[in-house]
This record gives structure tokens, sequence and C-alpha cells, in this order.
């Protein structure tokens, strides 16, 4: 029990610095705040979807380029960000994706996508081959809607946050590769930790602290209503 | 539907590999003599090394015995709060331990900006526990109790018992997660900058800093070290898999038998 | 397996679209046909955007004006303006003809840096109508750079410290008093690091003051001089340790306490601090031998996708009654760069009633002592050979 106080007071410790002073209220950047829900929104979508599709497709494939395509996907977590950031930034102006919400969503994709595919690997690894095995007997759609969705949902849930909270540490990728035309929270107020007033940093520290933290009840809340009606429609 | 979504992927992965290509493009015609006597290269390659071998290191034995724990134990309520951290930008957690240890709130004797990087390395290892927590829960859920069972029904030593039983079903997610750190924490910018020194700075910060400051503008230096650097971990994560990979096949099919 | 060929095709179809290069866009004949062809579009005008009293000054009272008098929309971005440098020698890189970036605020070694890697656009001065109300001193050289036409004046600034009166009863007089003022109270000054702007600066009041002029023929400065500064570290803050990164950290210090004196360029610069409550009470000018006349630029980047609009901004930011609101404490207090006897007497009135602020200098005093800013040179044998004093 001591031990457990003691780990738990440890882990929210930092926490305290949030109320050492009173944050400043009324930034209101609203296009930030629409620029990152968006973003955060469509890059959650497309991870969960290419995450899970290639997990998928990992667990049953029979080439021969299994392993090195494993290995491709995961290899760009080893690759430090600074070093992919510069050379992308080439590519996509050679391409005119420079400043453009693409652009800044396909260079997020690569940041993110690897984590994902990781996460879902090991959620299907924990649900196991057997269990995926009878749900392949069903078609496509159902087996998505009835098998899949529920047990991944929870794993779902978390490569959302994940890539949520990747999003929100990006201040050089989206700032260079979105030219700055793409404001998003972690730019704007990316400003403010440099600057001299301190109430206005620790305001948006709030902020990046939350977002994560609504997206997750979000998710939750939905996930459980959806269980919920797949749950009745079966009955 | 599903090959194309799997090709997708596969082109979205092939970009890091391709802007390595610029970047190796972009390094070509740096004087390698100079750069590596270069003393500001050199000493913050070396507490770059330190930074990251200290963080990585507790961050992975903290990480591993919090999950054997609360496995162990059931703590239920302790491993929902163990996650939180992780779902704070680095940012904001740096800006977190700055407000913590700087100035008049200056905690515990420790204070933000000194040589050591105490605090740099404080944040990371908060930030970064969670993550290897999370990556061990899972094998450690799955961990089959047979094996320590029988480790204790041969009367091994608690050591013993965690290296024959425990061990070599780690070895995987510490790998994964150690080379995921060290690419990390090697490279990055945020936490550092804020919470690091003016000299000697930390790889990521120095580059970055020399591939925006005038006199460096066109200079190739940052790229070759961003590429020497990669190529530093690359060559660990290739040695240490391929070490390992007799051990991991080995057991990979003991577990999915 | 047909699905998916079709989907890679498509592509790389994207790619090679996109990769036929588009021609630059130039600038109208003349200004009447510039202020034509930019009406209703967006102008980009990127500016370090760490003050908020300069934020509010473009987006509360430039945009609507532009707005209304041009029909052209200003979009601020917030960038730092080596970020931006950097985005644009990476488009020449990528020969990227078309950017995003219209209008850039630069000075210094950044507008060094630009024109050797032929990142501006000329002809701006034929261009812009109200180029000819400029201060010629000023718009003739950048720190020790000419400018040749690549840029236009827009505020002329001097280098000048603050101090908390409430803490600091005996404010040095110079430069010397100063490292002896550090000895007395230890940890309670410090400057930036000297890859900004403004503590870079700094240390060259001090090469100022042992080697005035001489320094521009001939860019040697002695082991002496960093030993020298060296002696001043253990009565730093932190000992020395570490510096702040930026000017901004050291007003944070300087606000919060940690330190009793701020610097920066812009004499005026904290009167709108105090009123706000960022900066102590009985915030103080300090002036101390001599002070760095410095005055910051706007540029057209050579891939400007607007051009005609940054012209049209540019002449707007350049107008009397702008520059007016600019000096004045509501936003910014930021010096005019033009030329006052070039203005008609009506707004050379509204210049001169502008009056003094509680945290100002003495005008008379800081212009006697004004010196010309050293050449980039010396900014960057500072930024090669300082480290060794912060190691």
């Amino acid at each position: 029990m001591i031990r457990q106080g003691f780990i738990l007071c440890l882990t929210l410790l930092p926490f305290i610095s949030l109320f050492f002073i009173a944050p400043s209220m009324g930034i209101e950047n609203n296009e930030a705040i629409v620029h990152t829900v968006g973003l955060t929104i469509i890059l959650s979508g497309i991870n969960v979807w290419l995450a899970t599709t290639f997990a998928w497709w990992l667990l049953w494939t029979e080439s021969r380029w299994k392993h090195v395509l494993e290995w491709l996907v995961f290899l760009p977590l080893f690759i430090p960000m600074l070093a992919t950031l510069f050379g992308l930034y080439l590519i996509l102006a050679e391409v005119g994706l420079i400043g453009t919400y693409v652009g800044v969503m396909l260079a997020l994709l690569v940041v993110t996508i690897p984590y994902s595919i990781r996460l879902a690997y090991n959620g299907m690894a924990v649900i196991g081959r057997p269990l995926l095995e009878q749900a392949r007997l069903l078609p496509m759609s159902r087996r998505v809607v009835y098998v899949l969705y529920p047990l991944f949902s929870r794993t779902m849930r978390t490569i959302a946050l994940f890539s949520t909270v990747i999003l929100l540490s990006q201040f050089a990728l989206i700032q260079l590769i979105g030219a700055g035309l793409i404001p998003t929270v972690t730019t704007e107020l990316y400003q403010s930790y440099a600057g001299n007033n301190r109430s206005l940093a620790l305001s948006n520290t709030w902020m990046l602290i939350l977002f994560p933290v609504v997206i997750y009840f979000l998710l939750s809340g939905w996930n459980r209503w959806m269980v919920r009606m797949l749950k009745g429609r079966l009955q | 539907m599903l090959r194309s979504s799997v090709a997708l992927t596969i082109l979205v992965s092939l970009f890091p590999l391709t802007a390595l290509l610029f970047l190796g493009i972009e390094a070509t015609g740096t004087d390698w003599g100079a750069l590596l006597t270069d003393e500001t290269w050199r000493d913050s390659f070396v507490t770059t090394l330190y930074v990251v071998s200290v963080s990585t290191m507790l961050s992975l034995v903290f990480g591993t015995w919090l999950a054997r724990t609360v496995v162990k134990q059931r703590w239920r309520f302790t491993s929902t709060i163990l996650k939180i951290p992780m779902f704070v930008p680095h940012i904001a957690a740096a800006y977190l331990f700055w407000l913590l240890f700087s100035g008049a709130n200056g905690f515990g004797g420790i204070e933000a900006n000194e040589r050591d990087y105490v605090t740099v390395i404080l944040t990371y290892i908060w930030k970064e526990i969670p993550f290897v927590f999370l990556m061990m829960l899972g094998t450690y859920e799955q961990l089959n109790r047979g094996y320590v069972e029988t480790a204790k029904t041969l009367q091994l030593s608690p050591y013993a018992q965690f290296k024959h039983a425990e061990f070599p079903f780690l070895i995987k997610p510490l790998l994964d997660s150690t080379w995921i750190l060290v690419a990390f924490i090697s490279f990055a910018y945020e936490v550092p900058a804020l919470l690091g020194v003016t000299y000697p700075k930390l790889l990521g910060v120095l580059a970055y800093e020399r591939l925006s400051t005038g006199l460096y503008l066109e200079a190739t230096a940052p790229y070759a070290v961003a590429l020497i650097w990669t190529c530093l971990v690359g060559f660990g994560v290739f040695v240490s898999y391929l070490m390992t990979a007799s051990l991991r096949r080995r057991i990979e099919r003991g577990v999915r038998r | 397996m047909k699905k998916w060929r079709v989907l890679f095709a498509t592509f790389m179809l994207t790619f090679v679209a996109a990769c036929g290069n588009e021609q630059a866009v130039e600038f109208s004949d003349s200004f009447e046909a510039a202020a034509e062809s930019a009406n209703g579009s967006t102008v980009n005008l990127y500016m370090w955007g760490g003050d908020e009293g300069i934020n509010s000054y473009i987006d509360d009272y430039v945009a609507p004006r532009l707005e209304k008098s041009y029909d052209v929309e200003l979009n601020r971005v917030a960038m730092d303006t080596a970020e931006f440098i950097r985005q644009l020698s990476l488009d020449k890189k990528a020969d990227r003809q078309v950017g995003t970036i219209d209008v850039v605020w630069i000075n210094g070694d950044n507008f060094r840096n630009a024109k050797e890697a032929g990142l501006l656009r000329n002809g701006l001065t034929e261009r812009v109508p109200n180029a000819t109300l400029l201060n010629e001193t000023a718009q003739q050289s950048d720190a020790g750079t000419p400018t040749e036409d690549l840029e236009l004046a827009w505020g002329n600034v001097q280098f000048i410290l603050h101090y908390d009166a409430a803490k600091v009863d005996n404010p040095p007089k110079s430069f010397e008093e100063l490292r002896r003022w550090t000895e007395d109270n230890p940890g309670r000054f410090t400057y930036p690091e000297v890859t900004d702007f403004t503590g870079n600066a700094f240390v060259r009041h001090l090469l100022y003051e042992r080697y005035g002029d001489e320094l521009n023929q001939n860019v040697t400065i002695e082991d002496s001089f960093w030993d020298d500064l060296k002696t001043w570290s253990p009565n730093l803050w932190k000992e020395g340790q570490t510096y702040p990164k930026t000017l901004e950290q050291l007003d944070q210090l300087y606000a919060s306490g940690d330190v009793w004196m701020t610097m920066g360029f812009n004499e005026r610069r904290a009167e709108g601090e105090v009123v706000n409550g960022i900066f102590p009470k009985e915030t103080r000018a300090l002036l101390l031998d001599h002070s760095i006349a410095s005055t910051h630029f706007l540029a057209v980047p050579f891939n400007a996708p607007n051009p005609d609009g940054a012209l049209v901004l540019i002449q707007e930011l350049l107008s009397p009654e702008a520059q007016l609101v600019k000096q004045g404490p509501e936003y910014w207090g930021d010096g005019t760069s033009l030329d006052l006897t070039k203005l008609d007497a009506n707004d050379q009135n509204a210049f001169e009633e502008l009056g003094d602020g509680v945290t100002y200098p003495n005008s008379e005093q800081l212009l006697e002592r004004s010196i010309p800013d050293y050449g980039p040179n010396v900014i960057d044998t500072v930024r090669e050979e300082w480290p060794r004093v912060a190691k």
C-alpha cells in the first residue's frame, strides 16, 4: 500500500506545476483549434485504418516479403526525427505540397504510422490467431462490425490517442512542412514557451494536457455506446 | 481494398528512407576530419551518450519492474495512473519540469538548466517509464506462469528465477523499447532545449541550431552528424537483433504452441 | 491486385504532374497596376511573433486598414527569422519558384545570408512610393551590409538596458561599472546566448568598449578579451553555467525577479510590458557608454506568390500614419524609419507630440551615444569564439 502510494505520488508530482501560477484565460485562436481538431480526426482515422489493415495482413500473409516489410514499416522508429525532417521537406517541396494540409498530413503520417502498426500488431497478437481465424469465416462487413471492431476497440482507441499525442508534440515538423500556414495549438503555443509571459505559457500547457484527455473520454464513450448498440442488435 | 491500403502503408514507410537518401546527398562534401576533431561536437556527443544511456537504462529498469509488480500484485488503479504521463506531450512535460525545478520553485535541491542534465533525464524517465511499462505489460500479462512455477519448484534463487523463467520472454519487447527510446531521446529538440545548458548542448539541439543560425546556414555538418548518428543507431539495432535472433525465434515458437 | 496497381499509378501521376516547375510571379510595372492586381488577394507576412504588442499592431491596426484601402487580406504568420530563411534556402534548393512567403521582416546577419544566397527580390525603392520618405542613412546599410534595394527600412531603434529601480539603488553608468555591479550582486545579471540577436549585440557593445571602430577594418579579437569576459561568469545568473537561450527567456527571468536587469533593441520596448504588469513597476532605462543603433527591414522573397500584394503591404507599413501608430505607446513603441523632415508639418507635429514614457531613456543622450553596428563578420566571429566563455 505504501509502495503504491509512493509510486502514485511520483507519477502525479509534476502536475503540481500546473497550479503554481494562475493561467491566463482568453487565449482563443479558433483557427489553430480547428486545424488541430481536423488534423487529429483525419490522422487518427487514417492511422487506425492503415495500421489495422497492415497488421491484419501481416498476421495472415504467407508472402516471403513478410519479414522485409515488417522491418520496413518498423524502421522509421529508429531514424531520428530531425534527420527525416529536412529530407522530407526537400521531397515535399519537389511535389509542391509545402504549406498544404496534405503535406502536413503526409509528414505526420510518416512519424505516427510505425507506432500505430506496432500497437495494432501487438493488439492482434494478444487476441491470438485462433479466435480471429473463426472471424475470417464471416463476410467482410459482418466480420469487421461484429467481431473485429468490438475486439479491437481498445487498441483503436490507443492508436488514436497515440497519434494525437504525437501530433501535439510536433512543433518543428508542422512549422516547417506547413510553412507556418497551418497553425495548430502546438505551433501557436510554442511561441509562448519562448515568450516572456508565464501565465500564458501555463494556460497553453493546460490545453496541451487536456486535449488528449478529452479525446480519451470521447473515444471511450463512443466505444461503449457502439459496443452496447452492437450487442443490442445481436440479441 | 486490403492490398491497396497495405501498399499505401508501405509507400508512407518508404518516405523516411528516401529522406535519409536526401540527407546523405546534403552531407556530401563535409570535412569529416574537422568534424571529428571539433570540440563542440565531441563534447555534445559525449553528453548525449550520457543522457541517452542513463535515461534509457533507468526507464527500462523501472518500467519493467513496475509492469512485473503491477501484474503480480494486481494493482489495477496504479496501472491506470501510471499510463497518464505517456499522454502528456513532450513539450508540455518539459515545461512542467522546468516550472518545478527552476527559480524560486527549485524542488529538492535540483535545479533546471545545469550541466549534469539531471532535469532532462528526469523528464525523460517520467515520460518513458509509462512507455516501457505499456510495452512490458502485455508481455507480463501473457507470460506463462508455468515457467515461474517450475523455477520455484526447482528452488532457484529469485534472481535465477527471473533469469530463466521471465527474462527470455522479455528480450523482444526490451530490445524494441531500448532502440525506440535511444533513437527518440538522442535527437529530440524540445526537452533539452528548454531544460539544457548553453554548453555542452545535446546533439539534437546543436544540429538544429547550427542549421538555423546564420553562420552555419550552408553548413553540411549537421546533416553529416544526423547521418552518422542514424548509422550508429542502425548498426546497434542490426547487431542486437541479429545476436538475439535465434533465441527470439525459439521463444516465439514456444509461445505460439 | 488490380486495385492497388491503379492506386499506385495515380500516386505516381500526382508526383509527375506536380513536378512541372512553375514560373515565378513577377511584380507589376507600376504601383497602381500592382494595387489593382493585388485587389482581393491575400498577402502572407512572415515575422517573429514573440511579442504581443507587435502582433496586435499588425492584426488589429494594419490588417483592417489594408483591407479597407486596398481590399487585400493580411495573413500574419509567426515564425522565427532564421527559420523562414532556412525555409527559403530549402525552397531555393528544391527550385520551388512559387512559394508561400510574400513579405519578411528581416535584418542583420539574416539579411546578409538571404542576400548572399539570392533569396530576395530587388527593385523595391522604385515600386513603393513611400520609399521616398525613408531616412536615407538608415536605408543605406543593414548592420554593415549594403541593402542594395533588396529591403526597405521599417523601423529604427537603439540598444538599451532596463533595470528594476526597486531593487537596484545605484545603477551602473558604464560597462565597467556594470561588471563591478555584478560582483556586488552575484547572480542578478546575465545576457542571452550569442546565437540570439540581443545576446550577440551585448557582447558587441563590450567589444566596442575595447576596440572602438577599429574592429571593422580587421576582425581579430584577442584572447584576452574572452578571458576578461570569462571573469564575469562566476557572478552571473547560475554562475554562468548556462545562459538564457533567447531574449524572451531573459525577459522572463527579469519579470519573475530572478535577475534585476534585462536588455534589448528598442528604447521604448519596456513601456508596454510595464503597463501590462509583466515587467516590474519600477522598471527604468539604463543607458551605458554607448548604444548600437539598429534598423530593421521588410523584404520580398524570390518566390513570393503574391509580389504585388507585398508591394501594397509595404507601402501601407511605410505610410506616416502607420509609422506614427507604430512608434506610439499603444502597441509597439518602435522608432520610425522615416525622415521626419520629408513629412508635411502635420505629420511632423504628430510625431513630436508622442511624448515620453517612464521607461524611456533621455532621448538626447541616447542620440549622442549612438554608434553604428559592426558588420556581420563581427557577429559571426562572436558566435564562433564565444562558446569558450560558456564552457
